[in-house]
């Protein structure tokens, strides 16, 4: 061969190796700059010269280089990492290029060299011949055989050498070869469409239907010793969906996982929730719950509900990533967790957006919400604090916590309606309620402030509570000016008689109901109505008993 | 290490003489006749040679010869190198048509085949014949008048030495050898799974896999011939019940026209479908009567555990993914008694279709083996509720009565 001739032909192989070699090296996802298309272009320019030159240009593969004709066109600097090494350790001994070279065949051909992405995993001769490139052929190492040291290797072929023996002889008579496919080569029996429509070959759907399989495997505890390895098979689907963003698909699984049932399924599920509370995980998991899709609103329910008990902190550390609308769900699931994360917590509900604030103190546990809804009392905006107020209701210093609340006009509905709540002597409930009711100040209440503060005595009940409303009924206050304002507490002080329901209360209504008594009609009215239905209230009980 | 390089030219052929206007003359001709020879090659994988889509590509292939008969005398077309001539001349190919020449030279060297030759006007009829010799599988022998027990007329092939011997026995021996491969990975399979030894490669599979997908193109009835093969050892039916299943789904992908990589995952699935069987006592494999609770526990777990050799190894390529599930649905029941429908693959599909029929067809320890005939009648009848109905159709319809014609005494 001419040395120009040569140097064409070494040029174009030379460029082939160092552009799969790049592309193995930005490999997987992070394919740099240039995609493989970009890479192999000026390849397949240069490969297409040599071929129109010769028909077709046949290189030897090796561990770690190309050879033509006997010389090195190709040093994989990647050695027994590089795709020259995977292509000999799977068996491919030499690559082919014929005429008629396009990019798709060329890319599909450095997938197989340097796989990207999951598809591809299969050994290089079987995607090969997969591929079915009409411009690349291949040759292969034999390798239907085991290897001689493969302890089944003898038995392997001892049992292949009779079955063949058997085989040959089955089939050795059958000479309708040639006559029956002149008959019988019509069409195929489905059109594309119908293969399309029977047979969709998409990887989510088969993934998802593995992963519940391995749910299934598990539940009826067949999983036995491979237990663990079925973990980590489940663990990688799921990453898998979660990197080509499979998220009907793993909302489905995820749910799945946390229902299953079977005496392996708590092992199951705290070893992948442990694999779910990676960070980066949680961060990818917050990411595709922004996807436009109906099942997006699933995911990170479905996600969290497995994350195990100490994962507070890596879930209040994806809220820095998650976008505004999902990271409720994530405060939410840290909530729930806030004994792994309790100065976190309290942080975010001192100082995050509203809505991710909302979000942590409805998940609060019962038994922490009066400690947490402090920290949330801080908050900048009124509606978190006033959602933290009812929870202090279950603290066992509501009555101090909440008494300094009454005065803040934002919290003073939510405050009276807690204090009335919550767990104290009713007469400790009812004190500062009094007391501001008496004070000079109360002139300034509103209609509503009004009514819950008497609401939340009526609620309370006890003897401080009566006193003051019995003490509002008979002795409303003279003037003309605060006539109206006057009967409108005596009809709140007699609903909240009504509300207290004691023998106690009923007994001042009954008092106050007496026309005699100089009321105003409407007081009177309300009166009789709030003791005919304390009475009758009264007598079904007793009745019932 | 070879390379295909330029090979010399045929030797010149007596021609009129060479002006510009007949070498354009032949250069159109020669590439309309090689564009239409090229797509008859191409369709003549799809479908049958006597079908007559291919009637306006005969025509230009016809006119073409008639031409370079007209102002040549002779029709010479030559493979050289990798190069077409015609008359001795160099046919130049759009860009567009060096892909399908690309492959017609390599269907033609496969059957020995390097140049089609007409001294008097082909009859249609002969140029049939010549497009029936691209079909997947060739004639076992070829002579200078094309196949021996269909000749042609008046073309003529010029032959290679490859054409000397088609390797008939050659590729019988390897289709036994890969169907005997394919038994043996299973039952050795097995059996490492019963010793909880490491399993064998799955990439040997895939290779048997390979052998057997090309041999059902090139041989299909020898190859759907070996779904006869029955053994009535108890250790051995699992690999040849395997093997047998992937011939039938093998060949029934094949006619539904499904992709090669698609077949490929169809013998894969079926090569593990049973692999399960490893976890059940053979006590309880090889009993004769009614299975007892325990036993037949045992077996309706089986399917799960098969999914579960797979599903251990973490891959998560399409592939392998297909191969789990295959391995397990082929084993559900499409209209179950009870419970919810569940989601059952193609391959899923086709293999219970598969694996019923070579079960129904086989000795068992409990039941006699039935005959085709009443195979096929119980999966269309009393077994309905376990397939697809359109895909059982098809497969009694297509390959069990493809299987039926290879019977000794059909």
């Amino acid at each position: 061969m001419a040395d120009s001739d040569a140097a064409l032909v070494h040029g174009a192989l030379n460029g082939l190796g160092r552009a799969l070699a790049r592309i193995a090296a930005e490999h997987p996802v992070n394919r740099g700059t240039s995609g493989p298309d970009e890479l192999l272009e000026p390849v397949l320019a240069s490969l297409r010269a040599a071929m129109d030159k010769f028909g077709t240009v046949t290189v030897a593969v090796e561990p770690g280089a190309l050879r033509f004709e006997g010389e090195r066109v190709f040093a994989d600097d990647m050695g027994a990492t590089g795709f020259c090494s995977r292509l000999y350790r799977d068996g491919i001994r030499s690559l082919t290029f014929g005429r008629g070279l396009m990019l798709p065949e060329l890319t599909a051909f450095a997938r197989v060299a340097v796989p990207w992405g999951s598809d591809a995993s299969g050994d290089a001769v079987t995607e090969l011949w997969k591929a079915d490139l009409g411009s690349i052929q291949y040759t292969a190492a034999r390798g239907d055989r085991l290897d001689e040291g493969h302890p089944a290797a003898a038995a392997f072929d001892r049992e292949l050498r009779e079955l063949a023996a058997r085989a040959a002889k089955a089939v050795e008579l059958i000479d309708a070869d040639a006559g029956l496919l002149d008959r019988t080569q019509p069409p195929p029996l489905w059109s594309e469409e119908q293969h399309r429509k029977h047979d969709p070959q998409s990887w989510s759907d088969v993934a998802r239907r593995s992963a519940l399989t391995i749910e299934r495997i598990v539940e009826e505890d067949l999983a036995g010793w491979d237990l663990e390895a079925l973990q980590e098979s489940f663990v990688h689907l799921v990453d898998e969906m979660a990197r080509r963003t499979e998220v009907p698909a793993l909302a489905a699984v995820l749910d799945g996982a946390a229902r299953m049932g079977g005496a392996h399924a708590p092992a199951f599920r705290s070893f992948v929730g442990r694999r779910l509370a990676d960070p980066q995980r949680l961060a990818r998991a917050a990411e595709l719950a922004t996807a436009p899709i109906k099942a997006a609103a699933h995911l990170l329910p479905a996600w969290t509900a497995l994350v195990p008990d100490d994962a507070g902190p890596a879930l209040i550390a994806a809220l820095d990533v998650a976008r505004e609308d999902v990271a409720p769900a994530l405060a939410a699931a840290a909530a729930v967790r806030c004994s792994s994360c309790a100065n976190e917590l309290a942080d975010v509900l001192r100082d995050a957006p509203p809505a991710v604030a909302l979000a942590a103190l409805s998940a609060l546990p019962e038994s922490v919400r009066g400690t947490f809804a402090e920290a949330a009392l801080e908050h900048a905006d009124d509606e978190v604090r006033a959602a933290a107020v009812p929870l202090l209701a279950s603290d066992e210093r509501a009555v101090e916590r909440l008494t300094p609340l009454l005065d803040d006009p934002a919290l003073r509905l939510a405050a009276a309606d807690a204090l009335a709540a919550c767990d104290a002597p009713p007469d400790e409930v009812a004190a500062p309620i009094v007391e501001r009711l008496s004070a000079s100040s109360a002139a300034k209440l509103s209609d509503d402030e009004l009514a819950a503060f008497y609401g939340a005595l009526g609620r309370a009940g006890g003897a401080v509570a009566r006193a003051f409303l019995s003490e509002r009924l008979a002795r409303p206050a003279k003037g003309l000016l605060k006539r109206r304002r006057m009967e409108q507490e005596q009809l709140l002080a007699v609903d909240a008689l009504a509300g207290d329901a004691s023998m106690s209360a009923l007994r001042l209504l009954e008092d106050a109901a007496d026309p005699k008594r100089g009321h105003a009609p409407a007081v009177v009215s309300a009166c009789r109505a709030a003791v005919e239905k304390l009475r009758a209230r009264r007598q079904v009980r007793e009745g019932t008993r | 290490m070879t390379r295909s390089g330029p090979r010399p030219p045929p030797p010149p052929v007596e021609v009129l003489p060479d002006t510009e206007a007949t070498r354009e003359q032949r250069q159109e001709s020669g590439e309309k006749g090689l564009v239409a020879l090229c797509n008859l090659l191409r369709n003549a994988r799809s479908y049958s040679w006597e079908h007559d889509v291919f009637g306006p590509q005969l025509d230009a292939l016809q006119q073409c010869m008639l031409d370079l008969l007209g102002s040549d005398g002779t029709f010479e077309l030559d493979l050289a190198g990798d190069s077409f001539h015609l008359n001795g001349q160099p046919i130049r190919l759009q860009p567009g048509a060096v892909p399908l020449a690309a492959a017609l030279r390599t269907e033609l060297r496969h059957r020995g085949i390097s140049g089609i030759r007409a001294s008097l006007a082909p009859p249609k009829t002969d140029l049939r014949l010549l497009l029936r010799l691209f079909r997947p599988a060739p004639p076992p022998r070829l002579d200078d008048r094309g196949d021996p027990a269909r000749p042609f007329n008046v073309l003529r092939l010029r032959l290679g030495p490859e054409a000397a011997s088609s390797g008939l026995a050659e590729r019988t021996e390897r289709l036994a050898d890969a169907y005997a491969a394919a038994a043996a990975f299973v039952n050795q399979t097995i059996l490492q799974l019963r010793m909880g030894a490491p399993p064998l490669p799955v990439r040997t599979a895939a290779r048997i896999v390979q052998d057997l997908g090309d041999l059902q193109r090139s041989m299909p009835m020898r190859f759907l011939a070996l779904a006869r093969l029955k053994v009535p050892e108890g250790d051995r039916y699992w690999g040849v019940h395997a093997a047998n299943v992937a011939v039938l789904a093998i060949t029934f992908g094949s006619r539904l026209g499904m992709s090669k990589a698609r077949r490929h995952d169809l013998g894969m699935g079926a090569l593990f479908h049973d692999v399960g069987m490893a976890a059940i006592p053979k006590t309880v494999l090889q009993k004769s009567g009614k299975l007892d609770e325990k036993g037949q526990r045992a077996v309706k777990a089986s399917p799960l555990l098969s999914a579960r050799a797979i599903l251990r190894d973490g891959e998560v390529s399409a592939a392998a993914l297909e191969r789990a599930q295959a391995a397990y649905e082929c084993h559900l029941d499409l209209v179950p008694r009870e419970g919810a429908v569940p989601e059952i693959g193609l391959a899923g599909r086709i293999l219970a279709i598969c694996e019923s029929f070579d079960a129904l067809t086989t000795d068992r320890p409990f039941r006699a083996a039935h005959s085709l005939r009443e195979a096929t009648r119980i999966m269309t009848s009393e077994q309905l509720f376990r397939f697809d109905p359109q895909l059982v159709d098809l497969f009694v319809g297509v390959v069990a009565r493809m299987l039926a014609t290879t019977a000794p005494e059909g």
